[in-house]
């Protein structure tokens, strides 16, 4: 993860889940293709709903998509 | 990286479309630069079609919709500087015309690209959106200090000529125009610019 204090295991979780897609992934929770490689990529933080949304979309509790990370930028802060 | 490329392409491009030897083609400037457009976005839409089947992806509809907006207001705002400059007293409804042609060209392939691509925008586009149009804001203003620094520095614009009270008062009269079409095409070169670094390095 590249400077973002907010962290995701959105990409195991796929994996968990049947080798989802990251096209159906973006279906099920309402975004686009390009969300979900920047959410994997560590370039985006998702909003809390989006967080919600994936959570109920792989049936787990949000703690176990989304994770804070201490980063120097987030120190900072 | 590759955005200061394609600014500095479609610039290019305009300024070649206002070469006099171009105005003076029976095929107006704005069908050979909407021709030239053609074939780029054709290559692209190609381009993308491959990338969509990547790891990587395609870009989302939005990203571009910034590419075509950056390429088009690249084109329009290089032509219309250097026209300014090289045709001083050229004909300046043919080169709005010209404008005009290459804006509907680009409306009417925003609107297919809009169909075509069912991606749609998200959270993620919306705050890159409103980033972008707050970078192109601190621009226009920079742009509006400059214009005023200018102004009360004496500075002369090439190609114009005010023989008499009322060749100066058309003169002011167009600077004004030119200078609000400026204003906007310098907001908008800001806006899809930043919106691509945001889409492509940086996070919202």
């Amino acid at each position: 993860m590249s400077g973002i204090a907010v962290g995701n295991h959105i990409r195991r979780l796929r994996f968990e889940h049947g080798e989802m897609t990251q096209e159906e992934l973006a279906q099920r929770v309402g975004i686009t293709r390009q969300t979900v490689i920047a959410l994997e990529g560590g370039r985006y933080a998702p909003s809390l709903e989006l967080a919600f949304r994936i959570a109920v979309a792989f049936g787990v509790d949000i703690t176990a998509v989304i994770f804070w990370q201490e980063t120097a930028k987030a120190k900072k802060r | 990286m590759i955005a200061i490329s394609g600014l500095l392409a479609s610039s290019l491009l305009g300024a070649l479309l206002a070469l006099p030897f171009i105005a003076a083609l029976p095929v107006g400037a704005g069908w050979l630069g909407a021709t030239v457009l053609l074939a780029a976005s054709a290559f692209a839409v190609h381009r993308w079609m491959r990338l969509s089947k990547g790891e990587t992806g395609a870009p989302g509809v939005e990203e571009k919709l910034a590419w075509t907006s950056l390429v088009i207001t690249g084109v329009v705002s290089a032509y219309f500087v250097a026209y300014l400059l090289l045709n001083p007293h050229g004909n300046r409804v043919a080169m709005f015309g010209n404008i005009a042609i290459l804006q509907i060209g680009w409306g009417i392939f925003c609107a297919w690209l809009r169909r075509a691509d069912r991606g749609g925008s998200d959270e993620r586009d919306r705050a890159i959106d409103a980033r972008a149009y707050r970078y192109a804001y601190f621009g226009v203003i920079g742009y509006v200090g400059c214009l005023l620094w200018m102004t009360f520095t004496a500075w002369t614009v090439v190609g114009v000529r005010a023989d008499t009270p009322a060749d100066l008062a058309l003169t002011n009269y167009a600077l004004t125009n030119y200078a609000l079409i400026g204003a906007l095409l310098f907001g908008e070169l800001i806006n899809s610019f930043s919106r691509l670094q945001l889409y492509r390095n940086q996070r919202p």
